[in-house]
């Protein structure tokens, strides 16, 4: 019987107009605009040009109008340089608490029993959260009249160190400032920037904690066992033997959290507003300010975005080919 | 005949009698010619689509929903309403009006937003004239945030609101204190509560970065010290000595702890909320926030609740930012004189005065705009004089710089602000003047210099 080449064209058809429409148009189009002076505010011109008379070529291109000036600007861009910085910042804290928060919970968790399922069950729950409401909640947690984190913070951590240090004090030679029981999470730079990774962290962490789960089943019983015939105690068949198993899982996880933490946008606008001062601008968060919030320059826009497409594609590459594949 | 029968009989009496003056009431209203329609209805059938922030607060629900029922059994134009939350309409506003084939015909903005869509605007001189609009009834603040400081009228005044100083009539009373009325009698009157030991912060600011709201009550230091952010030859000016004193004076309110440390990170809701929950004595915010005190669920808060204009300068004068929502149409609108006969309804006396008397519909404001609704009496007396008060403030109210660059500075300057407000030792003067040089770059980038 023939075979008709048509079918899978027609049969992937509809898929492809969509992701051409929504993924590779916008794509293309933001590279374009990247090399053109595109505000908001005014008519655009762009450089290439259709026929609008009968006789004029189809398609003529006005070179003038095509720069490098925004990808230019951008390095000598104070705002743009302290956004790489937050990103960077923002990105290690997230993935390392993350990963390792979510390493910690899935080891609790793991054994088959009533209270296991049940918090597995629960673990999702955080993720679901919208990452807006995460940020408004997180900002209302971690208010100091009536935020629960705040609560605890002061009453489990900065209290009892209080004591201690009141207790320290009493020795000859030492004197040692209490610490400040009225802590604005929000007003100190490192810690506004640390309370916007923890917000990520509560989302992420027991995620990557039930991928770690399913991970740790697949494990044979049988590495373990023969592990303690050879001796090795709890806390040395985890670092010698459960976390090489598991780094094919961790190394996939970091990846695909450091990709979504690079993007770090919606409780920038609702826990920090990008403050104290700059302390939690976000790539992205500026991006968005620039192209529209405040100078509404849709050109500088695009080429920060393609310079973060070529952060994000360079350390993706970086991983899959130095890292993955070497396993 | 018993009491029940005697009660059936009046009352339905009282109906008989109340029908023909409710008929000649709603016939009052349904009158085209009162709102200077057109009465053959030439637009019948027309569809407006009107891009309106924030229809969960009832200053704009109120304005935008009461009475269109009304308007299209008059005209036939019916509208839309695309409601878009205040975090994302700044945004929506600016993709709409740049979009050459936006839905939309009417739409509402910040004042300091539409400098960048001005030329999106169509002009509203010839309507302001044609229409007999009274100009003079929007004070000069509103005058100045509808033009840019043009010539060019780009929308009409439809939400506006002036400075008002929030506080505990029982609080400033216990300490024997006269309400503040500059910014340095604030302080005396902080002083006096934190002296008298009651458990209330004094005062609650907001110096936190959010949609720039830091920068309120700092313009008005800032003017009522006597100097500006530019002068008049747009060189930056706030970093002066004048403008380090009031920069000074405005944060003195949590360096000397008459404000929650916490402030410095709050925005107006969460100061607000400080007020209304009975931790703070004063707040100095907009003024559609009276309702929240005065319904405050805390009886020692809304038994309490009193209002007067924001406070001025010592020696100086009083002089806040009036902060407006004009309503304009868009120029690429199909229907622009449908969008015109709209416009006419929606910002007429007759509306904005039954928008702020109508206690029916649950979406009560005190939002009025117009000089002669806000001296009217019966509005005034059916919001305890809050028009009255507005009035005042409003008669020395300023605007912000309307120039399209200043969307660029205001990041500069609210980011200044937290940043003096957040470290109790940092340099006012040096801080200053590195925001001056960051908004002379912009300034000058746009060719505001010749250099």
């Amino acid at each position: 019987m023939r075979k008709k080449r048509w079918v899978p064209w027609v049969l992937v058809g509809p898929a492809l107009v969509v992701v051409f429409a929504t993924t590779v148009y916008p794509l293309l189009a933001a590279l374009y605009y990247s090399f053109h002076k595109y505000d908001l505010r005014k008519i655009p011109q762009f450089a290439v040009q259709l026929a609008s008379q009968p006789g004029d070529p189809l398609i003529s291109i006005d070179w003038s109008l095509l720069s490098l000036r925004n990808y230019t600007l951008a390095f000598s861009d104070s705002r743009f340089i302290n956004s790489l910085n937050v990103t960077f910042w923002f990105t290690l804290f997230s993935v390392a608490l993350s990963v390792i928060i979510g390493l910690f919970i899935a080891v609790v968790v793991q054994k088959n029993g009533r209270l296991q399922s049940l918090t597995k069950v629960l673990l999702i729950f955080p993720f679901a959260v919208s990452p807006a409401l995460k940020g408004y909640s997180w900002r209302y947690m971690l208010n100091d009249q009536y935020g629960i984190y705040d609560l605890l913070a002061v009453e489990l951590v900065i209290k009892p160190i209080n004591v201690i240090i009141e207790l320290l004090n009493n020795l000859p030679l030492i004197d040692i400032t209490p610490i400040n029981e009225t802590v604005v999470w929000l007003a100190d730079q490192f810690w506004a920037l640390f309370m916007l990774a923890m917000s990520e962290t509560w989302g992420w962490a027991p995620l990557i904690a039930l991928m770690f789960v399913g991970a740790l089943g697949s494990i044979d019983e049988q590495i373990f066992e023969a592990a303690r015939i050879d001796g090795a105690n709890r806390l040395q068949i985890f670092w010698r033997v459960t976390l090489p198993l598991l780094r094919p899982v961790i190394l996939i996880v970091t990846m695909l959290k450091t990709i979504f933490s690079l993007k770090m946008f919606d409780q920038v606008v609702t826990m920090t507003g990008g403050g104290p001062v700059r302390a939690t601008q976000t790539i992205n968060y500026y991006i968005h300010q620039v192209g529209f919030v405040r100078n509404l320059d849709i050109g500088y826009a695009s080429a920060l975005s393609y310079i973060l497409v070529v952060i994000l594609t360079v350390f993706a590459a970086l991983y899959v080919s130095k890292v993955l594949n070497r396993d | 005949m018993n009491l029940t029968r005697k009660i059936v009989c009046l009352l339905t009496l009282a109906l008989f009698l109340a029908l023909p003056l409710a008929a000649v009431s709603a016939q009052d209203h349904m009158d085209p010619a009162t709102f200077g329609l057109d009465a053959s209805k030439p637009y019948d059938g027309t569809h407006l689509d009107f891009l309106i922030c924030c229809a969960a607060a009832p200053q704009f629900a109120s304005a935008a929903f009461k009475g269109a029922e009304e308007f299209t059994a008059m005209t036939g134009i019916s509208v839309t309403f695309g409601d878009v939350p205040f975090g994302s309409f700044q945004e929506q506003l600016y993709l709409e009006a740049s979009n050459p084939n936006t839905e939309f015909d009417i739409v509402a903005f910040v004042d300091a937003w539409g400098t960048n869509i001005y030329d999106y605007l169509h002009p509203l001189n010839d309507f302001v004239m044609d229409a007999g609009i009274d100009w003079d009834d929007y004070g000069p603040a509103y005058q100045s945030a509808s033009t840019g400081n043009s010539d060019t009228i780009y929308g009409l005044p439809f939400r506006g609101h002036p400075l008002l100083l929030h506080y505990r009539a029982d609080v400033l009373e216990a300490v024997g204190a006269d309400v503040p009325t500059t910014w340095q009698e604030l302080s005396e009157v902080s002083q006096a509560i934190v002296d008298s030991g009651m458990d209330i912060a004094p005062v609650s600011m907001y110096y936190g970065l959010n949609v720039d709201q830091n920068l309120f009550n700092w313009y008005s230091h800032l003017w009522g010290a006597g100097t500006d952010i530019f002068d008049e030859n747009w060189e930056p000016i706030f970093n002066n000595e004048i403008g380090v004193a009031a920069t000074e004076q405005y944060a003195s309110y949590v360096r000397d702890g008459y404000s929650p440390a916490a402030s410095v990170a709050w925005n107006e809701q969460e100061a607000n909320q400080e007020l209304i929950q009975g931790r703070a004595a004063m707040f100095i915010g907009w003024w559609w926030m009276a309702s929240r005190m005065l319904d405050a669920e805390l009886p020692e808060v809304s038994d309490n609740a009193a209002f007067a204009p924001a406070p001025g300068w010592a020696g100086g004068d009083i002089a806040s930012y009036g902060y407006l929502w004009p309503v304009g149409i868009l120029a690429q609108s199909d229907d622009l004189e449908a969008s015109l006969e709209y416009m006419k309804w929606l910002t007429h006396p007759i509306t904005e005065r039954r928008i702020v008397l109508d206690e029916t519909s649950g979406l009560n404001t005190n939002v009025a705009v117009r000089l002669s609704i806000l001296a009217d009496e019966e509005v005034n007396a059916a919001h305890g004089g809050l028009q009255g008060i507005a009035s005042e403030v409003l008669s020395t109210a300023r605007t912000i710089p309307l120039i399209p660059q200043y969307t660029e500075i205001v990041p500069i300057l609210a980011e200044t602000i937290n940043e003096i407000a957040i470290d109790a030792n940092a340099d006012i003067q040096a801080i200053l003047d590195i925001a001056a040089e960051d908004v002379r770059f912009v300034m000058q980038a746009a060719g505001y210099y010749d250099e």
